[in-house]
């Protein structure tokens, strides 16, 4: 694996992972121009962290319920709703409500992309300010990696402190640091958690 | 501190009550992966 860290948009070659795959297979079927940024647990993964997850988080700008419904028609060959068969649910009950809907490749299970639309604050940065990266050729938009380790670091579950610990050494040169400060002022993350990653 | 990230607001119960119902929806994710695995994967012999 070699992470090219710039100048200019990070890249990174390795051999892909079933994770990277299916990310990269999912995301190609979101329509042209839809704003949308993985976020949590695969960007860490992204940047070589091995670890198994079940699922991989998605955050799309809201789309109207026509265009919602055309999507879901154009990837049912492919990829179904572990929620429910009917599009109406997973817009109205699901995702207008603020839920999230898993999606996994027609007849499995794992992985599945866990996506909802952004609600907040933060959920709107990580979309405005994403990221992309690009994996083996493929572009893909992640999260700010500055509000992922705060963010990781705010949660505190031993695996999310790992993930943060993995991107604050293998981005080390790339990080803001004076963002990276900002977001975990804003967020209020302890300072013994800070210790344990060595800020 | 960069204004985008000052001008962010973080309504902690906000933050908080996500992530319980995210915990919510991953326990609810649990017992449908229990039983899809059960109707997919277990063989009684």
């Amino acid at each position: 694996m070699r992470i090219h860290l710039g100048p200019g948009p990070i890249r990174i070659e390795k051999e892909e992972t079933p994770y990277d795959t299916f990310t990269r297979e999912f995301l190609a079927t979101l329509p042209p121009g839809q704003p949308a940024v993985v976020v949590s647990g695969y960007v860490a993964l992204a940047f070589g962290r091995n670890r198994m997850t079940e699922d991989i988080d998605l955050l799309l700008e809201r789309m109207p319920a026509p265009a919602f419904h055309q999507w879901w028609e154009s990837i049912q060959d492919r990829f179904e709703c572990l929620a429910t068969a009917r599009w109406e649910t997973a817009f109205h009950e699901y995702l207008q409500d603020g839920l999230a809907v898993r999606f996994a490749r027609r007849g499995t299970l794992e992985p599945n992309m866990e996506m909802k639309w952004v609600k907040n604050d933060l959920d709107r940065y990580s979309l405005a300010h994403r990221v992309t990266v690009d994996i083996n050729g493929h572009p893909i938009p992640l999260a700010p990696l500055e509000l992922q380790i705060a963010y990781k670091l705010d949660m505190g579950s031993e695996k999310d402190v790992e993930d943060a610990r993995h991107l604050l050494i293998v981005l080390d040169q790339k990080l803001n640091r004076a963002d990276l400060q900002s977001f975990l002022v804003k967020l209020n993350v302890p300072a013994a958690r800070l210790r344990e990653v060595g800020l | 501190m960069n204004p985008d990230i000052a001008a962010l607001r973080i309504d902690r119960r906000e933050l908080d009550a996500d992530r319980e119902l995210n915990r919510r929806q991953r326990m609810e994710y649990v017992e449908f992966k229990a039983r899809w695995l059960r109707e997919h994967a277990v063989v009684n012999d």
